[in-house]
């Protein structure tokens, strides 16, 4: 059927089905910044568009509906390769991170630029209320929406979008907008689902209907005889390698547990067939085909069922060592069904009591601290299963260039994946080349191979394209999420406060595969045990392999479970003391000058040894803190139901993996005396690229525009271990600042020759000069005289980062409170985060980091779980029942506060941003519900009905 | 899969069409219900589209006040003209997109755990103007409407004038725009301390929405009864059942709660609601 509609003020004649979405039909009229994170519910937004004006989700419009209506996209906003003044905005306000909600952000505010009374903050919040965005934490639009208004009226408006940091430097320490800001807010082609050719192939996965079962038979015989079927992917011709699709530099700690397709299922949603078909239609249809008969087996979904004695197996195969093989090794009894184990050096599991890892340690002598004790206080606090819900599900395309494997993909790791690709495929690594596209989130869901060496398998060994994406549901039975840990914390003291003795006993829930399954659990130990100065502390770490659905990385990686445990413990012992909680914060923590002799038994990928800090922000952090948020104050409210209650929590992260991480860059100058950086490192909308791009800019004395930047691409950047472990700024952005800095000697040694002065007489000065005592000359000249018949050559400089020191941010979170003490409903009326990363580098976006990851950890604090039934089946896969945070949840007074230190060993100053603001939350708001109604509640999610159970109404 | 697209322009057109295809198709309004993945309960093959038979009007005469059921949510949460108990009730659909599409009359006709303004229709007394098969006009209370699983088209929503009366709405959900755990309204006509003409209803026990009649009329001609008092009578006659949104125990705690709140707010609430 034809409708008639208008288009970005164009009249537009559309042929649509009566049953198409108006999402297809405005695709095909070549509409662009339609994305898709919610498969059709409505729940997320990231496919709206004004309709008459009104922001609507064509996910869930019929085409037809449009017929006679007034659509604006994306494409009406801005005007050829000028940004609107709202786009603008949002560059400069630090909104537009991973990109893929910002076309639906974009017109959800608009409107609200142009009315003529400048918007309340609640207005704002409700004008993106149906837009879902994990990055960003919501709190920035408000003051995008005030710098667009202003902007209407003066383009030249700069607004207050951030703090400046470094008054002595161009660009690092001030906010200048993302350097893929404005490509990110037209829409411009991104992601990888913009690369898929007409010609691509389409693969689905048959996933299982049990937790625990062997497949006994699978017959693909008729899906693989339908017209438009390739081929299927089973356990009987996929790859015989075992492998983990944890993507950690080579010899990872995550054992080598799984093969493409396993003749077991772990659990529900696990693989049991891939079909590549010619469209999604056919491969959805050819799965129907497949028969499958399972041998069901008792699935095991808790730690307390997984460690029992007796316990089901979740892994029988055979088990080997790549190093430090043990000598009582016995596969015996192992079933090859099961597929075999490989270790690439101890990591102490035993798959006879279903431990996928463990470890233990200590310093001094818990028994005689626990002795000299005059308080000993013991809990249990546990975390619960949740998922990181990037808005871009995995994504990836594969494809044959002139007979080489070019895979473009969302991933967190282009050359792990690489490397894994070579392994699998039995390729040399030069025949493979890896794209990082940009990441619609990622957030450690991405750090892992979910899907890549599946279509990766398929374009080898077919030679055809194929694109290969999750489903939201997909997303969450065979993603990554946060390994559920239960914690034993026990904690000993004298009178006054000063701890004598610390515990921490670990037990995870890695479900059905052991990616990351020693080194997240380890790092809730890591990262938590050392905010407190102790002489006498210790842990044990447990993981079991069970048939939940996979953990694995998840923004924080452990330390939002360490942090939960540890801050109650302390909260809760300031209460056995009749202490304050700061005040016993205060007299224990870490600050400049600490030793952490704890980190000489967790060290991660080598031998552990005492750290020194030599930057911390928490003395500052929990000084502003208790003033803001008027700590010594109790608050009441007018509503006699509602208590109010304050709280807080220290945390801490690293920056990156000393002694494991390296990045790479090199620094190129163009004829024109311009640059090219190619850095290793993997920008997942965080703004590394930004990072990276100033540290060359400030270097060589020219305008960011002079440095354009490619990275994290196998073929044309060099080497980077990728995104994890806050590593990004430190490490890759360190790169590009020590390639610059070797470029910048270069180019001074040849002014030098070409001014005929002495280089200690040459200053480099800003835009692109060099300037001698007699005469001066430019990058452009420079550039000519090095690229001519007669010169040097086109001048470069590649240069890597590694580095010994752990650099460790500290964050300082306080939050308020109000509790109904009659429905148990929990609202946060204020939340202050002060976050030590160093030097802030783009302050705008460590800001939007920060709410971000707070925000998050607010939902799995206050309502995200995953669900399981009985027999380990997922019941709310789903944005709508899972429950994400949105604007309306976020507190009414949210804020990001930088706390400038100067770490001696970062580049201009900085350390890591993004983790550490996920560990806060869950402690500072439970201890504020404490504050306010006089309950512990030591579980993830704090629900109206947990808090109703704890104050004895139900 | 959905075949044909049926734009009928006037009411008896749309609804002679439904009656044709009995069983084939369904009646389009916003579409927030029949396009979503989440909601969608029929696969119809044919749909008839309400978009230009439904007023999207609101009036008040004598009568009270004349929602067109065309109206969006967002329309009706914000126009002054509505009784902020209702402009409330449409907002707690928090999902501004959603408001957007859905209209009063889809919200209505869905009578699902969703519907979050029905609790506060039924305590306005609503009335609904509907077109019947035959193609005749008719008025029935809502409840009336719901309890026998209408199916006729909704053309408007009355609210009769009461003067003094007295109404709260409120709902509990896990998040700002997580479907609610529980929605309540309740309303009551103050008479010297006396209750006159409570209204109680509630979202969330049971698959649709549920008035309380019991506790109505336990309150009817009393002075208002002390808070625990009414949960716990209302708490003896609420039996939803566990889900993942809580276990029944929870939801029959809040319930009481929940509506012995909704009717002391009403009260404390001093302006006259559609006076």
């Amino acid at each position: 059927m034809k409708i008639r509609l208008t288009i970005n003020g164009k009249a537009r004649e559309l042929e649509v089905a009566p049953g198409e979405s108006a999402t297809a039909a405005l695709k095909k009229a070549g509409c662009g910044g339609l994305r898709n994170g919610c498969d059709g519910q409505g729940s997320c937004g990231a496919c709206a568009v004004q309709l008459d004006g009104e922001l609507v989700n064509t996910c869930i419009l019929l085409a037809p509906q449009l017929a006679g209506r007034s659509v604006k996209t994306i494409d009406g906003i801005s005007h050829f390769r000028d940004v609107s003044p709202l786009q603008s905005a949002f560059i400069d306000a630090g909104v537009v991170q991973c990109g893929y909600c910002t076309p639906s952000m974009l017109l959800a505010v608009e409107p609200l630029v142009a009315q003529p009374e400048a918007p309340t903050r609640e207005q704002v919040m409700d004008a993106m209320s149906g837009v879902f965005c994990r990055c960003t934490g919501y709190e920035q639009f408000v003051g995008a929406v005030e710098l667009a208004r202003e902007r209407t009226k003066n383009p030249a408006a700069k607004g207050n979008v951030a703090k400046v940091y470094r008054d002595d430097l161009k660009f690092v320490g001030r906010a200048t907008g993302k350097v893929d800001g404005a490509h990110l807010a037209r829409a411009g082609k991104a992601y990888v689902e913009d690369r898929v050719d007409a010609d691509a192939c389409h693969i689905k996965l048959l996933r299982s209907p049990y937790a625990h079962a062997y497949i006994k038979s699978i017959d693909t015989s008729a899906a693989e005889a339908m017209p438009g079927v390739v081929m299927v992917v089973t356990h009987k011709n996929c790859p015989d390698i075992n492998y983990s699709q944890a993507g950690q530099g080579y010899p990872e700690p995550s054992p080598y547990d799984r093969k493409m397709f396993g003749e077991k299922v772990r659990h529900i949603g696990d693989r049991v067939a891939a079909v590549m078909a010619e469209s999604q239609e056919l491969a959805a249809a050819a799965l129907e085909k497949i028969v499958v008969e399972y041998e069901v087996l008792e699935p095991v979904l808790t730690i307390a069922e997984a460690s029992a004695a007796g316990a089901p197996r979740v892994h029988k195969g055979p088990v080997d060592f790549i190093s430090g093989t043990p000598d009582d090794l016995d596969n015996s009894d192992a079933d090859p069904r099961d597929g075999r184990i490989t270790y690439l050096f101890p990591i102490h599991a035993d798959i006879r009591r279903n431990i996928a890892a463990s470890v233990s340690g200590g310093i001094g002598d818990l028994d005689k601290g626990f002795a000299e004790a005059d308080v000993i206080l013991e809990r249990t606090y546990k975390s619960s299963q949740v998922q990181c819900t990037p808005l871009e599900p995995h994504a990836v395309y594969t494809k044959l260039v002139e007979g080489r494997l070019v895979v473009h993909a969302a991933t967190q790791v282009p050359w792990h994946l690489r490397r894994m690709f070579a392994r699998l495929l039995d390729l040399p690594e030069n025949r493979i080349r890896v794209i990082k596209e940009h990441c619609g989130g990622a957030f450690g869901a991405k750090q892992d191979m979910v899907l890549e060496e599946i279509a990766a398998f398929c374009t080898w060994t077919t030679g055809r394209p194929v694109s290969h994406r999750f489903t939201r549901e997909e997303e969450f039975v065979s993603s990554r999420t946060r390994h559920p840990i239960e914690f034993q914390v026990k904690l000993g003291a004298k009178k006054d406060g000063k701890l004598t003795a610390v515990y921490m006993g670990v037990k995870a829930n890695t479900g059905p595969y052991g990616q990351h399954c020693l080194t997240v659990p380890m790092n809730a130990v890591s990262k938590s045990l050392p905010l407190f100065l102790c002489d006498n502390a210790g842990f044990d770490v447990v993981t079991y392999y069970s048939n939940i659905p996979p953990a694995g990385a998840y923004q924080g990686y452990g330390a939002p479970q360490g942090a939960f445990a540890m801050q109650m413990a302390m909260a809760e012992l300031a209460e056995e003391l009749g202490l304050g909680q700061l005040d016993i914060v205060e007299m224990n923590r870490v600050g400049e000058g600490s030793w952490l002799e704890i980190l000489r038994c967790l060290g991660e990928g080598r031998p552990g040894k005492p750290e020194q800090v030599f930057s911390c922000g928490l003395k500052t952090g929990l000084a502003l803190g208790r003033e803001m948020i008027e700590w010594d104050k109790k608050e009441t409210h007018q509503d006699p139901d509602i208590a109010i209650g304050k709280g807080l929590a220290i945390v801490q992260q690293g920056s990156g993996l000393p002694g494991l991480d390296a990045s790479n860059a090199t620094v190129t100058m163009f004829g024109d005396g311009t640059f090219m950086l190619l850095s290793g490192g993997t920008d997942l909308g965080t703004g590394l690229d930004t990072v990276s791009t100033k540290f060359v800019a400030e270097t060589l004395c020219v305008p960011m525009e002079a440095v354009s930047i490619i990275a994290a691409d196998t073929d044309a950047t060099p080497f980077d271990v990728g995104a994890y472990a806050s590593s990004g700024t430190y490490y890759s952005g360190g790169a590009a600042l020590n390639a610059a800095k070797g470029l910048k000697n270069i180019i001074l040694d040849i002014a030098s020759e070409m001014l005929g002065e002495p280089v200690e007489h040459l200053d480099m000065l800003y835009p692109g000069i060099i300037k001698g005592k007699n005469k001066q000359v430019t990058y452009a000249e420079i550039a000519h005289e090095t690229q001519s018949g007669v010169g040097c050559g086109q001048l470069t400089f590649t240069s890597n980062f590694t580095g010994e020191a752990p650099s460790f941010p500290y964050g300082t979170h306080f939050c308020q409170v109000a509790v109904n003490t009659r429905t148990g409903n929990v609202k946060l009326q204020k939340y202050y985060a002060f976050q030590d990363s160093g030097t802030p580098i783009n302050p705008e976006l460590a800001n939007g980091q920060t709410f971000g990851g707070v925000l998050k950890t607010i939902g799995h604090s206050l309502f995200e779980e995953m669900v399981l039934d009985d027999e380990g089946r997922c019941l709310n896969p789903n944005l709508l029942e899972y429950i994400v945070p949105m604007s309306g949840d976020v507190p009414d007074d949210f804020r990001s506060i930088l706390v400038h230190t100067d770490e001696p060993f970062g580049p201009f100053g900085a350390k890591s941003i993004s983790e550490i603001a996920c560990g806060g939350a869950a402690p500072a708001i439970a201890t504020a519900i404490h504050d306010a109604v006089g309950v512990w509640i030591r579980s993830w999610p704090f629900t109206p009905e947990k808090l109703l159970r704890a104050m004895g109404k139900l | 899969m959905i075949r044909e697209f049926h734009t009928p322009r006037t009411v008896d057109a749309a609804v002679a069409l439904r009656t044709e295809l009995a069983g084939k198709a369904c009646y389009l309004a916003g579409g927030t219900e029949l396009g979503s993945t989440a909601f969608r309960t029929e696969s119809p093959q044919e749909v008839i589209s309400l978009a230009q038979v439904l007023s999207t009007a609101i009036s008040a005469d004598d009568g009270g006040l004349l929602l067109g059921a065309g109206c969006t949510l967002q329309t009706i949460s914000v126009s002054e003209n509505v009784p902020k108990v209702l402009r409330d009730a449409a907002k707690l659909v928090a999902n501004r997109n959603i408001r957007n599409m859905a209209t009063l009359g889809g919200n209505i006709a869905s009578n699902k755990t969703f519907a979050s303004m029905l609790p506060a229709l039924v305590v306005f007394d609503a009335q609904l103007e509907l077109a019947d098969a035959g193609g005749g006009r008719s008025t029935v209370g809502i409840m009336t409407y719901l309890g026998r699983g209408g199916r006729e088209l909704i053309l408007a929503v009355r609210i009769p004038k009461k003067p003094g009366r007295r109404a709260s709405t409120a709902k509990l959900s896990k998040s700002a725009n997580d479907i609610a755990t529980l929605v309540v309204a309740a309303s009551y006509v103050p008479d010297n301390d006396r209750v006159r003409e409570p209204r109680l209803a509630v979202e969330g026990v049971a698959d649709h929405v549920v008035q309380l009649d019991s506790i109505e009329a336990w309150l009817e001609g009393s002075p208002l009864p002390s808070r625990d008092a009414i949960t716990d009578r209302v708490s003896d006659v609420v039996t939803p059942k566990t889900s993942i949104k809580g276990s029944a125990e929870f939801k029959t705690y809040l319930a009481g709660t929940m509506i012995a709140d909704a009717l002391h707010r009403a009260a404390a609430d001093t302006r006259k609601v559609n006076a």
